[in-house]
């Protein structure tokens, strides 16, 4: 019936604590990138981005452990949802995550190289994409097909 | 919501500000979707039909549909943010005056989804 497959609790909070984290990491990337001072929190945010990056990226054989990206609470969910919102041609280009990775981890040494800056301008809109494509799910999933039309006494094909 | 607000002052651009409203979005979808699970949660947490009553609606099921029929105990009320309705309100009114009705009855209905596709939902609720 209606609501019955969508309304899992356990997926809904994860979703909505990936939508948060991805947000979290655009927040402080933004920062970065016009050079605002970051919180405790911003970096440490960013770190945790860095780590769902390396995940991501080419050495992304093994499982990741769930301990390193605390937020989460089903990484597993947010590498594909990440992996879905990089542009296609990042597909081909296995080192498209290391590439961001590098750059984030660069400009957190103080890089502030153009080339590095707009690698955090690209991981931003990875991050900004992920999101969109997490409430393009939440959408599908709340609009539920209803039943066909209920039938009226006098129509019903059932006799008792 | 106060946190967000707060937050949302501070973003530096436009692009950080869209991605705010993307997220705020989804919560307000996925608070809805917690909302409708409320209903089915308290289904099964207090049962409106007594464990007799639920074995005869399905023994009537396979007996006036079909032998493999499944029978859904579904929640009385559909939820949605912070309203209820009650999808089986129309039904009910059809068959009858709901006033008219002393005892608690069950509504049984039957979706046909093809040949040998069939679900049987049940709810029960005091009109008196």
């Amino acid at each position: 019936m209606n609501g019955a497959t969508s309304a899992n609790p356990t997926k809904v909070a994860a979703g909505a604590t990936r939508a948060s984290f991805f947000q979290d990491i655009v927040v402080a990337l933004s920062r970065v990138l016009h050079e605002q001072a970051l919180s405790a929190r911003d970096s440490s945010v960013l770190s945790r981005g860095i780590d769902l990056l390396r995940f991501t990226g080419r050495g992304s054989v093994a499982l990741p452990d769930p301990a390193a990206v605390s937020e989460l609470e089903d990484t597993s969910n947010a590498l594909a949802v990440l992996k879905a919102a990089a542009p296609a041609t990042s597909v081909i280009d296995i080192d498209y995550f290391d590439g961001l990775r590098s750059a984030l981890e660069a400009v957190a040494g103080g890089d502030r190289s153009e080339e590095a800056l707009s690698k955090v301008g690209e991981a931003r809109q990875l991050f900004l994409s992920a999101n969109e494509a997490n409430l393009e799910a939440s959408i599908q999933d709340s609009q539920e097909k209803l039943p066909s039309p209920l039938p009226t006494p006098s129509s019903a094909s059932l006799s008792l | 919501m106060e946190e967000r607000r707060a937050l949302f002052a501070t973003l530096p651009d436009q692009a950080s500000q869209k991605g705010a409203i993307t997220e705020m979005r989804s919560l307000v979808y996925d608070a809805r979707k917690l909302q409708q699970s409320l209903t089915w949660i308290d289904a099964i947490a207090l049962p409106a039909l007594d464990l007799g009553t639920r074995y005869f609606i399905e023994l009537a099921g396979r007996r006036l549909v079909s032998p493999s029929v499944s029978t859904v105990l579904v929640p009385a009320f559909e939820a949605s943010y912070s309203t209820y309705s009650d999808p089986y309100s129309k039904i009910v009114k059809d068959w009858g005056d709901p006033a008219t009705i002393e005892h608690d009855h069950v509504a049984i209905v039957f979706f046909r989804g093809g040949s040998s596709d069939r679900l049987c939902s049940t709810r029960s609720s005091s009109m008196s």
